[in-house]
Formats: structure tokens, C-alpha cells, sequence
């Protein structure tokens, strides 16, 4: 989850709670809940348009974490052992069809109005904006200051993009490759990565494997062909977690509003499962091509744990109104699930103990690999 | 992988394509523009509210289309009107549903095509008491206009204008402001009104208080006036039921503090 969008959500919730505040003092007959329907239809609206800003991350990450694995003729017997650095991202074009968010497809409320466009997250567009108006519970109305005219609103600038002008999602990741003979190998990959900000710990978690199988062997006799047929499977998982540092996220405290109890952690999981067949031709003892097809499915989640908890400080507040505090679990919540086709190419370059490997794919958007793999046992010979 | 990610940002790195201002077209059908009287489109809701800077449709041979040119963060408002006075005021959220949205960065274009008539025309549906309210004359772009109260009758039709129990509601005066539900409106009463302790609650010792209003119904006929936590007392006595309106009077139903329901003729305050 990108920081501004949270520094976003954070004061675009304190914003109208202040506009409550505001006009509690004349509200007696009014309870803070009678209010609350409006601050849902801001978390909805929330929700919806930071689905929309994450949308390109989140619908490609699953994709490019599943590229990389090998190409080429499979070791034919047991025991041949290698390792690989694979590292891979998307690289998405930004074009006039997602530089823009289109306001009019996020979630509508009464009590919010949009600029008709808000920047996507890659772009260098810049602009925006939302503005929050208070209703009256009874009457959906707007409400204005009476002494002053005044609308209870507040303008809310709308994440920029963050000027990429590409949309990239990388990644570098071990992985380790194993012979099982009748020229099948198994790989796995595995990437634990704990970060330390001052906000708070990223884990970054992954894991994964393949399976890939030579087709071609059952069809010719020829010892070691020019031309082989693979079959691959494969597998792969993530998870990214931001766990807070103590009251630092999402908290504030002041003369009107406390977030005390509150605890909630950010996520984004992906899990993508692929069929491909690689299609391989040498075309020197040094060189190796293929071109690969098949398809692949993502399931990816952008989400929240914990409660989001906002307190009434202020006395004469907590006089007036029933209940004094707000409870909010499930902040952020949005999913995807895409099955795509898949197609590329990639040669690799090397032979013996070490190689060297670039892949393009072609899996909802644009995927880039390269891999370094060094042969630890070879089993083959 | 570098070397594509380079080429990626030389193309698109090459020109700015960051849009700091819009060229906003709307694209309407071509029989609203046979049928309705007005149309413009306003930058922003403020400059909707005051009338200025509107641009109007520039006549094709195919759909009328109007543009445009402000910064990417502004909400643009269209003010249609009928013949017979209904209006899109307020019902701008639903306009931006209808039409579809498209962008392109060459020209920092963002184009609103509304195509399908009938919907539009279905949404395009606000009470001609709107422009009564707020404006002189039906084409004016905006602005505001006051209203007085000149007669006030009672359930008998008798003049009760001079009758003490009515003397706080004959001596208020009323500004309304463009803008549709939830537009604002001010209310004033003289200083030397004397004591109203049924308007006590919206006034608190001041001669004027904001507000915002709406009108409410099917027939949109209740004009209701939305001041933040109030008695329901003073809700409903500023709540009117619209009997008759033009933009030269107004004829409204209401009570007084004595919950007595009487007729108010209101006219506007430059009237002679």
C-alpha cells in the first residue's frame, strides 16, 4: 500500500470527523451515529478508489513473480542440482486508457464530488481532488455554517501518480532446481525479506515452484535433439505485510479525537498458478531459443487487519452524543481474480556450470525476466 | 529488462503529457439541443452558483459539443434548461453518471459523451421553482435574488399581513442562491424586528443566518430550508409547501409560532 495513500485515508476520516465536532455543539438532538452512514460512504468511497489506484500493481505483481523459470532441454537424469537468481517485473505501458482514474467508476456518494479524472499510480499526472460535504441525516441536504455561509466540506487532494510513466513491478528471488530423471525437474523458490522503517516492518514473503517436463523425449530416439517440447506447472504465492510501529499508523491524538485501541496492518497477497509449453531449439552449442504459450490465473488481495478505532476526546462531546467512540475493521478491501493467456520467448545463453537467461512474456501486460543460473551438481553426465 | 524499460520512458518521457489544465468536451445529443432553451457548462460549482465564465454549445453539423479549459482538478457543472423550466441543478451527481468518459493526453483532452438522449432528458428533471427562486428573468446565467414577504393570508384568504401573531414571518427576508438542492440561502430579519422567539433558535441574536434548501417531494413542490441541528419546531416552520411561482412571485404556505397556517405572498425586493 502506497504511504501517501494512507496519509490520504488518514486525514480524509479526520477531516469530516472534525466537521462532526464542529457542529456538535448545536447538534443535541443529534447523535454521532446519525452521522456515521456518511462516514461509511467515505471508507466505501475510500476503498473503491484506492482498488482503482493499487489496480495496476496489484493485477500484474502475481503475474511477473510467476515468470523466469527456466527455458531450454531439461537435465535428463537425477541429481542434477542448480541455482538460480531470477529476477522479473512487469513493465506497463502508461496509455490514455490508465494514466487516469475515471471518477464516475469508483463508488458514488451524495456526500462526496470528484474531479471527472484522478491520476493512476504510475503516471506523472498530477490534479485530483475530492470534496467532502456534510449532510443533514434527515434530509441529505448540505449542510453551511449559519453565521458565515460556509459549506462543512473539505477539499481533499487525491494521490498524484508517482511518475514512473511505466508501471513496474520487480523482484529478485533464489531458486533452487533439482533433476528427478526422465528429463523432469522441480524448482522452488522462496524469499523472506523483513524491512525496518521507521513507521514500522515490511515482510515481504514468497514462495513457489514448478515442474516441468519434457514431452519431446517420448516421441525421438535422439540422444540429446536440437529440438525439445516441455510441458511446465508452476505455482506461486506472496504475501506483503506492514506492520505498524506502535501508534505511529493510522493514530492520531489531539483535542477532539484520540485512535486509541486502534491496530490494523496492511496486506497484499497474490497467488498465481500457470500452465506453459515451451517449445525449444538450439541453435548452437552455446545458444538456445524457445518460444513458450499457455495460461496462467491470479487471485490477488489488497486488504486490512485490525480495527480502526476513533474516540471522542473532547467532554462536552462525549456528553452529547450516545456513544463516543467509532469502530472500523476491514478498512481496505478489494480482490482480483483474472485468468490470462500467456506467450513469450527467451533464449538462453551458457552451457556447463553456468547460464545466462533473458525471457520476455506476455501475461496481461508486458513481463521482463533475467536469470543467472549456476549448475551446483550435474547429474546428466 | 534495462535496456526495454529505457526505451519505454524515452517514448513516453518525451513530451509532457502531465495536463496541468484540461480541454473538458462534452458531446451531447443532437435533440437536446433542438429542444432545450439553455445549456452551459460551468469550471466549477462556484462559478455554476454565480453565472460567470459559463461556456455555451458550439453548434456542429452533427451532436452539439461544448468545451472547456480549466485545471484538472475542477468539477465541471452543466446548466440545461427547458423551455418550461425544468433544469439539471439538481441533479449534477447523476449527469456525471450518464456520460461516458474518455481521455486522451495529446491534447489534454477529456472527453463526456453523452449519448443516450432519453436518460438524459430523464435526469435533466429539477422544479422550474429553482430558477423562480434565483433568478429575474430565464436567461440569466446566475446569481442570487431576495425575496420579501408583501401579504400574508389566512385559511380563510382573509390579509392577515398587519395581525401581531404574524408580524415575526411578514418581516423575514430571504436571499436564495443558484445551485440546486443543497444550494445556500440566507435569512434575514431587521434588527428592530422586536422580540420573534420563534425564530430565536436560527437567528441567536443575529439579524441574518445561512442555511441551505431544497425542494422536496414528487412534485418537488416543499421548499425546505436545512439549517444544522435544530428543533424539529423550527424544521417545520421552515418547511413551505410551493402553491404558485414565477420569477415575479412567490405564493407559499407556512405557520406561525402559534402553529396557525396561513399564505405568503413573497415578491422579489427590487420589485416596484
Amino acid at each position: 500500500m502506497n504511504k501517501k495513500a494512507i496519509i490520504f485515508f488518514c486525514s480524509f476520516i479526520a477531516k469530516v470527523l472534525l466537521f462532526l465536532v464542529a457542529i456538535q455543539p448545536m447538534c443535541k438532538a443529534q447523535t454521532l451515529q446519525d452521522y456515521e452512514m456518511q462516514v461509511r460512504d467515505l471508507e466505501r468511497f475510500a476503498n473503491s478508489y484506492f482498488a482503482a489506484y493499487t489496480n495496476l500493481f496489484s493485477s500484474n505483481f502475481g503475474f511477473s513473480l510467476n515468470q523466469g523459470w527456466q527455458g531450454g532441454a531439461i537435465p535428463k537424469k537425477a541429481g542434477h542440482i542448480s541455482f538460480s537468481l531470477v529476477g522479473s517485473s512487469s513493465i506497463i505501458p502508461i496509455n490514455d486508457r490508465n494514466r487516469y482514474i475515471l471518477t464516475n467508476s469508483l463508488y458514488q456518494s451524495s456526500n462526496i464530488q470528484t474531479s471527472p479524472i484522478t491520476p493512476g499510480m504510475f503516471t506523472d499526472a498530477k490534479g485530483g481532488i475530492a470534496r467532502l460535504f456534510l449532510l443533514d441525516p434527515a434530509t441529505n441536504n448540505r449542510l453551511v455554517d449559519p453565521t458565515n455561509g460556509e459549506y462543512l466540506s473539505a477539499n481533499v487532494n487525491l494521490i498524484d501518480g508517482i511518475g514512473t510513466e511505466v508501471g513496474v513491478t520487480p523482484f529478485l528471488m533464489p531458486q533452487l532446481s533439482v533433476g528427478l530423471g526422465k528429463s523432469t525437474e522441480i524448482s522452488l523458490r522462496v524469499i523472506p525479506i523483513a524491512i525496518g522503517l521507521n513507521e514500522g516492518k515490511v515482510d515481504i514473503s514468497a514462495l513457489g515452484g514448478g515442474i516441468r517436463h519434457s514431452l519431446s523425449q517420448w516421441f525421438t530416439d535422439a540422444a540429446d535433439p536440437d529440438f525439445t517440447v516441455n510441458l511446465l506447472f508452476s505455482y506461486m504465492r506472496n504475501k506483503v505485510k506492514f506492520t505498524p510501529n506502535g501508534d505511529k499508523f493510522l493514530t492520531f491524538n489531539n483535542d477532539y479525537f484520540s485512535t486509541e485501541g486502534t491496530r490494523v496492518l496492511l496486506s497484499h497477497n497474490t497467488q498465481t498458478q500457470q500452465a506453459l509449453l515451451f517449445f525449444n531449439y538450439r541453435i548452437h552449442p552455446f545458444i538456445e531459443i524457445y518460444g513458450h504459450g499457455g495460461a496462467i490465473r491470479q487471485t490477488s488481495d489488497l486488504g486490512s487487519d485490525g480495527i480502526f478505532r476513533l474516540k471522542i476526546n473532547d467532554e462536552f462531546i462525549q456528553d452529547a452524543v450516545d456513544k463516543s467512540t467509532l469502530e472500523y475493521s476491514d478498512l481496505f478491501n478489494s480482490r482480483i481474480e483474472i485468468t490470462k493467456p500467456v506467450g513469450g520467448c527467451g533464449v538462453v545463453l551458457g552451457s556447463g556450470f553456468l547460464k545466462a537467461e533473458v525471457q520476455y512474456t506476455y501475461a496481461n501486460t508486458h513481463i521482463a525476466s533475467v536469470a543467472l543460473r549456476a549448475s551446483i551438481l550435474s547429474g546428466d553426465k | 529488462m534495462g535496456a526495454v524499460l529505457l526505451a519505454f520512458c524515452f517514448v513516453s518521457c518525451k513530451k509532457d503529457k502531465s495536463c496541468a489544465t484540461m480541454n473538458y468536451t462534452y458531446s451531447l445529443p443532437n435533440d437536446l439541443n433542438q429542444e432545450v432553451d439553455y445549456i452551459k457548462l460551468y469550471a466549477s460549482e462556484d462559478d455554476f452558483a454565480t453565472g460567470e465564465r459559463g461556456v455555451g454549445a458550439v453548434d456542429s453539423m452533427g451532436a452539439p459539443y461544448l468545451i472547456l479549459n480549466a485545471q484538472v482538478q475542477v468539477t465541471p457543472f452543466l446548466d440545461i434548461r427547458y423551455a418550461d423550466g425544468t433544469n439539471s441543478w439538481s441533479n449534477q451527481a447523476e449527469l456525471s453518471q450518464l456520460g461516458e468518459t474518455s481521455f486522451s493526453s495529446t491534447n489534454c483532452e477529456t472527453k463526456i459523451n453523452f449519448s443516450d438522449y432519453a436518460a438524459l432528458k430523464n435526469v435533466v428533471r429539477s422544479s422550474p421553482v429553482y430558477m423562480h427562486l434565483v433568478l429575474a428573468e430565464a436567461s440569466q446565467d446566475g446569481g442570487s435574488k431576495s425575496w420579501l414577504v408583501d401579504k400574508i393570508y389566512d385559511e380563510d384568504e382573509f390579509d392577515v399581513s398587519n395581525r401581531p401573531e404574524w408580524q415575526c414571518v411578514k418581516q423575514l427576508g430571504f436571499t436564495f442562491f443558484k445551485g440546486g438542492k443543497g444550494a445556500k440561502v440566507k435569512i434575514t430579519i431587521p434588527p428592530a424586528a422586536g422580540i420573534c422567539t420563534m425564530y430565536e433558535e436560527l437567528f441567536q441574536g443575529k439579524t441574518e443566518a445561512f442555511a441551505t434548501y431544497s425542494l422536496e417531494g414528487d412534485d418537488q413542490q416543499e421548499l425546505r430550508i436545512t439549517v444544522p441541528a435544530v428543533s424539529d419546531r423550527l424544521k417545520e416552520q421552515l418547511t413551505f409547501s410551493v402553491i404558485e411561482s414565477a420569477y415575479d412571485h412567490l405564493r407559499i404556505s407556512l405557520t406561525n409560532g402559534n402553529a396557525q397556517v396561513g399564505y405568503a405572498v413573497l415578491i422579489p425586493a427590487n420589485h416596484e
